[in-house]
């Protein structure tokens, strides 16, 4: 593998709880015009050879926005006339991902992600419902809170993990949002107002819960070359993967993600990591729900199976530990789905490029972000970022 | 490291009306099967698995993670990507740039609908109306999207009625040697000139019907290639765009007016036709191609794609029809499968382009195989304003 | 397999509702007010390219930059124009909640309203159902629905009648 890939560019909205101010392609085109005028990029059509945006790929989901091909009402506001275009519809690290594929394949130089979503202008159960199978789970009425509590209360039986464990998670994570100026500004929350929070579904209480949020997010993908020329601070893609697990619950042993696990196998022999623990020095770890980070972090292999409890406790993934997980705040602060992995890498690039302010993880050289599409995390996208271009192959 | 990368296998199914008697995942995993078989290959080879459909029309969000089982994606990597019409095509690009990278061994790539489960009627007029655009959306569909560029070409004195009729029957002909294709009755010319209108000058019987089913590639880098195949369809190069100048919010009517550009789905296929021929070398591509898949949601729309990819002149595809150049025993066949108008399950129809040229590089083409393939074109043309093109060879 | 296939092949039904409150945003809210409170189309102009644009909307297309909402920006447009197209179907309506087919619509009109450019297009229905009326170049005229009717959606606008000029 000759060929290197590094982001260049990152854009964010802020993501409160409703944005009625802006409509979805409002929204988009902010982080499309931020892009813009950070790299002073045109787009292919816009010149005649040289260095531009070869290619956009847009992260959303029809679903979300109520209409068939609905990113064809976003495409003036990402730049889309006369481009190559396409749509990923999963989660925002799975864009990146395909990017990144893209660049590395040699068939394109610099690509364009962006990703919207404005969950609140929907419910979003009613939308989950219809992610199950429709003969078997989807007449049981699930949707992605409840899978997830069957998962939350398999992983307890399992390991001996406690309630308040999982609610360690997200006093953590919400305590690093209030340095993370894109976040919503709300309180900070002890592991007494978690567990005292409303119960959703056994045992995931409100606050253990991502709550909704509006926003949108722009990474810029390119090679080498063109990395060069755009940014003197490159952050490096050197490991990518990707693994679907089964659908149905009953086929899958939910404390444990194997799919995960392979995922994880595939981005770090890529990035050539054999002892991610020690190598990784913070990572975005998709948090929908306050257990899933530990049960994630140990398919990653950044404890061994069953020791999330431990994790957490240790003090090792906090903002000052060893492996700071979830800097940004994660989604439990409040990030949409699908943009959620795109905002997680966008956080691991200011990390790795010393600009995370208050935030900031120091020397942090190498990042790894995880994202998830698909109840009870059916299918994981795990990225390592570096701030070297890595080893070639 | 760009890697040299070919088509090793491909599937489908037999597409129909309906197929009530299989699920979706059944059915997609009929295609995945006929292409690992085609191919000689078995799942454990394919290390990754990018799949396209329209989640509205069969209202499963999230499709790929419900159909992990059938279409071999678990413990795979693979996402899903869709780009309304042209979603088999935007597949097939991304699983080339995937091979093309090196890092897999074989991707399985999949498109399929299986419309009969929900309604794409509801769901398509969802892209034209809204809350606040609430009027005359039921116009806006892809029957008055042809009309526009019917009543045009007419205008022009490109192609009269009467010869639309007769490309409808090559277009039914070629169908009935498709064992896959959907529609495969015998017509002929007066029964297409007397059938219902559906929107002057474009009829019932010159409109692409709504199909089910599924179709499957495989796709190799070269090292895998030479392990694997002695048959590929080596993929020389690949392009998407997109005509995306003004869309209404909530509505797409580009397609339908006379824009200064023309009516943009057009354009866009003109566009990345002439991409490929640039990079490509083509000049004359009448004489240089050996086939052609082009999108045709209708009759009228392979006519019109006739002179946007220059295998004639602006205003003379009436002689192709003339000289019946664009027959399967013509000098440039076009559309040897049946085209969309004979099989359109949206999901798959932009694949089935794409995969009709490998078959037809490969041999494989049963009695509408093309002698002497060596060179061939597909470009395809979805809802709204996306085209792809894709150039595949039997040699690089 | 040992069992004998069953007659029947079983259907799982299902109705999927899903509900939205959507955001105009900004751009569309104005045209949409201006709609509702004055009986007014408006749209605005690319800096760059100085097309009017037909809904308004925050950035041109072609030129990719943001068209700012400053007065200079937004154009009032007449409620008259030429057709460029109608689109008669004899296609029938579709319910959008089940799909099914029912009755026919008027025929569909582009109309360019004066005042704009030849991208300020406009679609919206016939008041007639004989397309013939409506060949490229007729002049037509926006009928409104009485202020107090308004809602701010493009159906304020009943449909667009053939004047004589």
């Amino acid at each position: 593998m000759n060929r290197k890939v590094a982001i260049v560019a990152v854009a964010q909205t802020k993501y409160p709880a409703s944005n009625t101010s802006q409509s979805n392609s409002e929204l988009l085109w902010e982080v499309t015009k931020k892009i813009l005028e950070q790299t002073g990029l045109k787009f292919e059509n816009q010149v005649n050879g040289g260095l531009c945006i070869d290619k956009i790929m847009h992260c959303s989901e029809d679903f979300w926005q109520g209409r068939t091909i609905s990113d064809l009402t976003l495409h003036p506001e990402m730049g889309g006339y006369a481009m190559d275009v396409i749509k990923v519809a999963a989660d925002g690290t799975q864009a990146v991902y395909h990017a990144a594929m893209s660049i590395l394949s040699g068939h394109h130089e610099v690509i364009l992600v962006t990703a919207q979503r404005k969950e609140s202008e929907t419910i979003k159960s009613s939308i989950e419902n219809n992610a199950f199978d429709p003969i078997f789970l989807r007449p049981l009425g699930f949707d992605f809170l409840t899978a997830a509590a069957l998962q939350a209360t398999r992983y307890m039986n399992a390991y001996g993990l406690t309630e308040e464990h999982f609610a360690e998670v997200a006093v953590k994570n919400r305590k690093n949002a209030k340095n993370n100026p894109y976040a919503r500004r709300q309180k900070a929350i002890t592991i007494s107002d978690v567990m005292h929070s409303k119960m959703l579904a056994y045992p995931i209480k409100q606050l253990d819960s991502k709550p909704v949020a509006d926003g949108a997010c722009a990474i810029v993908v390119a090679s080498e070359d063109a990395a060069k020329k755009l940014t003197d601070k490159p952050v490096w893609i050197t490991g990518l993967g990707s693994c679907y697990d089964a659908h149905y619950l009953g086929d899958r042993e939910l404390s444990h993600s194997e799919a995960l696990s392979l995922g994880a196998r595939r981005a770090y022999d890529m990035a050539g990591i054999k002892n991610p623990r020690k190598e990784i020095d913070l990572a975005e770890i998709s948090d929908e729900y306050s257990y899933q980070e530990l049960l994630w972090a140990e398919g990653l292999g950044l404890c061994d199976e069953g020791k999330g409890g431990e994790l957490i406790k240790s003090g090792i993934t906090g903002i000052r530990g060893k492996l700071p997980v979830n800097t940004s705040g994660g989604l439990l602060s409040g990030l949409p789905s699908g943009v959620a992995g795109m905002a997680q890498t966008a956080e691991a690039f200011l990390q790795l490029q010393g600009k995370a302010g208050d935030r900031q993880v120091d020397g942090a050289k190498t990042a790894l972000v995880h994202g998830t599409t698909g109840p009870c995390g059916q299918s994981h996208c795990v990225i390592i970022l570096n701030q070297h271009k890595g080893e070639i192959l | 490291m760009s890697e040299r990368i070919a088509i090793v296998g491909v599937g489908q199914t037999h597409f129909k009306s309906r197929r009530p008697e299989v699920s979706e995942l059944e059915m997609v995993n009929e295609a995945v099967m006929a292409a690992l078989e085609n191919a000689e290959l078995t799942i454990k080879e394919v290390d990754a698995v990018v799949v396209g459909n329209m989640e509205l029309f069969e209202g499963d969000y999230q499709v790929d993670m419900w159909l992990a089982g059938g279409s071999g994606a678990y413990l795979k990597s693979g996402f899903k990507v869709q780009t309304g019409g042209s979603t088999g095509s935007s597949v097939c690009c991304t699983v080339f740039d995937l091979a093309a990278t090196g890092e897999f061994k074989t991707i399985l790539g999949i498109g399929f609908e299986k419309q009969d489960e929900g309604s794409s009627q509801a769901s398509l007029r969802s892209i034209h109306e809204d809350v606040f655009f609430d009027v005359g959306s039921s116009g806006k569909s892809a029957a008055t999207a042809v009309q526009s560029v019917a009543l045009d070409m007419m205008r022009r004195k490109s192609i009269t009625e009467e010869q639309v009729a007769i490309v409808r029957v090559k277009q039914a002909e070629n169908a009935m040697r498709n064992p896959h294709a959907h529609l495969r009755k015998k017509i002929t010319v007066e029964e297409v000139m007397n059938s219902p209108k559906l929107a002057w000058p474009l009829r019932v019987f010159h409109m692409c019907p709504t199909s089910v089913g599924a179709c499957a590639i495989l796709v190799a880098p070269e090292l895998q290639v030479k392990k694997v195949s002695n048959n590929p369809a080596w993929v020389a190069d690949w392009t998407n765009i997109h005509g995306a100048i003004q869309p209404f919010y909530g509505s797409i009517t580009p397609s339908w007016i006379s824009t200064p550009l023309g009516p943009m789905w057009a354009w866009s296929v003109e566009q990345a036709a002439n991409r490929i021929y640039k990079r490509n070398g083509i000049t004359n591509p009448r004489k240089e191609l050996d086939v052609v898949e082009v999108y045709d949601m209708a009759t009228w729309a392979e006519i019109e794609w006739w002179e946007r990819i220059h295998l004639c002149e602006r205003n003379d595809a009436h002689k192709l029809v003339e000289e019946r150049a664009t027959w399967l025993d013509g000098d440039i066949p076009v559309n040897p499968s049946g085209g969309v108008t004979s099989t359109n399950a949206i999901g798959a129809s932009a694949m089935q382009r794409i995969a009709e040229v490998a078959i037809q590089i490969r041999g494989e083409g049963g009695e509408r195989q093309v002698p002497n393939v060596r060179q061939g074109l597909a470009v395809t043309a979805g809802g709204d304003m996306y085209s792809a093109g894709v150039l595949i060879k039997k040699s690089l | 397999m040992n069992q004998k296939a069953p007659d029947e092949n079983l259907c799982v039904e299902q109705i999927i509702e899903l509900p939205f409150n959507e955001s105009a945003g900004k751009y569309i809210s104005i045209f949409l007010t201006k709609i509702r409170d004055e009986g007014k189309i408006v749209a605005n102009k690319c800096p760059v390219c100085h097309r009017i644009v037909l809904p308004p909307r925050i950035v041109c297309a072609y030129d990719k930059v943001e068209i700012e909402d400053r007065p200079e920006n937004w154009v009032e447009l007449s409620d008259k124009g030429t057709v460029t197209d109608c689109v008669g179907i004899d296609e029938r309506e579709v319910d959008t909640i089940t799909g099914d087919f029912v009755g026919t619509p008027n025929p569909i009109l582009f109309v360019r309203l004066d005042g704009g450019d030849e991208w300020t297009i406009l679609g919206h229905i016939a008041e007639e159902m004989d397309v013939s009326k409506y060949p490229r170049g007729a002049r037509v005229q926006a009928i409104w629905k009485p202020q107090q009717e308004r809602q701010g959606k493009t159906s304020d606008i009943q449909f667009f009648r053939l004047i004589r000029e």
